[in-house]
């Protein structure tokens, strides 16, 4: 690893007075005169087009790298075509630890390149499947089946700007609880690891969600990667319905949907400006228990949340039905706040003429 | 042209090795660069990534005690010497055989001290970093104009820059030529002010 020491580095030791701006308006370097005089002339689209040419090309134990999909500090992903079989891939590739060390030795075995080994976990259909496991010398490739599909943020956010607020919950919600079925189903077979970012569900074009980047999980890679507790997944999949439901972030990114931690703090999303329409309360509940600062209030597994999601799809209990009324009614006032008065001095009226009618008839009875 | 912000504001945030969203920002924006860099001079795509990640490291070590003195070189030439240097590590570390995600097969004219154009005084290794720079700033700018401008002029944009005359894109989507001129100027514009301000802004 590099000490940091750059000689003729442009940068100097930091005065006290901390950084200085560099000036906007100096004069434009050869360099940079280059980059503008290209749109002078036609050059730009033969620049442009020399960008935007793929980033990458060769292969990586037999699977012909296309193009990178996603890369963190840690892993690549790469989409790839397995050139024995012609079947696109994606290939995640991430270092090791444990292999060639002075104070840990590789494995032989484990540090023979191509190793394939048939570590893959039970298939679930909400679940990536896990095709191979390839060794390299410090670097392990987990080779999945490619998906096509939306991450699941943006797909929620594109069903709540084209369908009705009631047909949009129930369908994220009933996506949702799949995907809390796969994630069950991810935990249940050890395999499920890391953050439960959106980016990591990708909904199909007929609905259904699928698990990516899940994968055996194994004793040398770094705890970050490893299972979290079952319950960190309720609080993961909370995190993920109050945005796929609102839209908004729940919290600061860098503190979102981390499922690695053994004991979670939560800080509970605010609540109180959303619209009901696009949370009804019985969904809002299920929400909210699974992102309960108390552990004790939470869901126990995903499989549970799944479970009470549905239920609360379905229309929860009558007294969740009758406060969604009161809100609906609450909701009318407020926007139609003549009609609503209107409305109540006619119920108002109706119900003392009712009552002097009743009291008249009692009065002739008693008569 | 404007006065930046917000590069500025990245590059100072970058003094303070624990903000990670600053670093995370600065490395989804530069690793490409880096990654293609890297690959120019022959890396394999998964040790262009190492290298770039090893960059990322060396910078996070060196960020909090530099500052950048635009009249000593610009934010480039910093980057440039920081890919350079790993590079070398990484080629005078795997000068012996190892195993297949080792290969690398950097030309000799790549990069060094021992560079045999370094007498001539024309650095291959910054020439080719320079370029990559001018596509690394082309490439942010094409991703703003696919993100701001209709598809219809998206489409139009991509056609023309896969050398598809003017006559036939304007038959195709029932255009004049006039318009598809236009089309073709105005993102033209657009893509160079971008280019001129993320300049600015990179210092």
């Amino acid at each position: 690893m590099s000490d940091g020491r750059m000689d003729g580095a442009p940068l100097e030791r930091a005065r006290p007075d901390g950084p200085v701006a560099p000036d906007p308006l100096r004069a434009l370097d050869v360099v940079e005169r280059k980059a503008v005089a290209a749109f002078e002339s036609d050059a730009w689209l033969s620049r442009a087009a020399l960008a935007d040419e793929p980033a990458i090309s060769g292969e990586l134990a037999g699977y012909k790298l296309v193009r990178v999909v996603a890369r963190d500090l840690r892993r690549t992903v790469y989409e790839a075509v397995d050139e024995r079989t012609g079947q696109r891939v994606a290939v995640r590739r991430a270092a090791r630890r444990g292999g060639d060390s002075p104070t840990n030795p590789a494995d032989p075995a484990s540090s023979a390149t191509r190793a394939a080994r048939a570590t893959t976990p039970p298939r679930h259909p909400l679940v990536a499947a896990v095709i191979a496991v390839v060794d390299l010398d410090d670097v392990r490739l987990v080779i999945s089946e490619w998906i096509h599909g939306e991450p699941i943020d943006h797909w929620s956010d594109l069903v709540r700007s084209m369908q009705d607020p009631r047909t949009a919950v129930v369908k994220i919600g009933q996506t949702l609880a799949q995907t809390a079925r796969a994630v069950a189903a991810a935990r249940a077979a050890g395999a499920m690891r890391g953050k439960l970012a959106p980016s990591r569900i990708l909904v199909q074009a007929d609905g259904t969600p699928r698990l990516i980047g899940s994968g055996p999980i194994e004793p040398e890679e770094p705890r970050e990667a490893r299972a979290g507790e079952a319950h960190a997944d309720v609080v993961a999949l909370g995190l993920l319905a109050y945005r796929v439901f609102t839209g908004r972030n729940p919290v600061d990114s860098s503190q979102a949907i981390e499922t690695d931690t053994p004991s979670i703090r939560v800080i509970e999303p605010d609540f109180s400006d959303i619209d009901r329409r696009r949370l009804p309360r019985s969904v809002a509940r299920v929400v909210r228990h699974a992102l309960a600062s108390d552990a004790s209030r939470r869901q126990v597994d995903a499989s549970t949340l799944a479970d009470r999601l549905e239920q609360a799809l379905g229309g929860g209990g009558a007294a969740d039905r009758a406060l969604e009324a009161i809100d609906a009614a609450r909701g009318f006032a407020r926007r139609r706040r003549t009609a609503s008065v209107a409305v109540l001095l006619v119920i108002l009226a109706t119900t003392i003429a009712l009552v002097v009618a009743a009291l008249s008839d009692s009065g002739g009875v008693a008569r | 042209m404007s006065v930046p912000s917000t590069q500025l504001t990245l590059l100072a945030r970058l003094q303070n090795p624990k903000d990670e969203a600053a670093w995370k920002r600065f490395e989804s924006r530069y690793r490409e660069l880096l990654v293609r860099f890297c690959m120019r001079h022959g890396l394999q795509p998964t040790d262009a990534e190492d290298v770039a990640q090893s960059s990322f490291t060396a910078l996070l070590n060196a960020m909090p005690a530099f500052r950048l003195d635009p009249a000593k070189g610009r934010f480039r030439d910093y980057l440039f010497r920081v890919v350079r240097s790993e590079i070398s590590r990484v080629r005078s570390k795997d000068l012996r055989p190892t195993g297949a995600a080792r290969t690398l097969s950097i030309s000799e004219d790549s990069v060094g001290e021992t560079s045999p154009h370094r007498d001539t005084g024309v650095d291959p290794s910054q020439t080719a970093f320079e370029q990559e720079w001018i596509n690394h700033h082309f490439r942010i700018a094409m991703a703003k104009v696919r993100r701001t401008f209709a598809p219809e002029s998206v489409a139009i944009f991509e056609r023309l820059m896969r050398g598809d005359p003017v006559a036939a894109i304007a038959t195709d989507s029932g255009m004049s030529e006039q318009a598809v001129h236009k089309i073709k100027q105005r993102v033209r514009d657009r893509m160079k002010s971008f280019v001129e301000q993320q300049i600015a802004e990179e210092g």
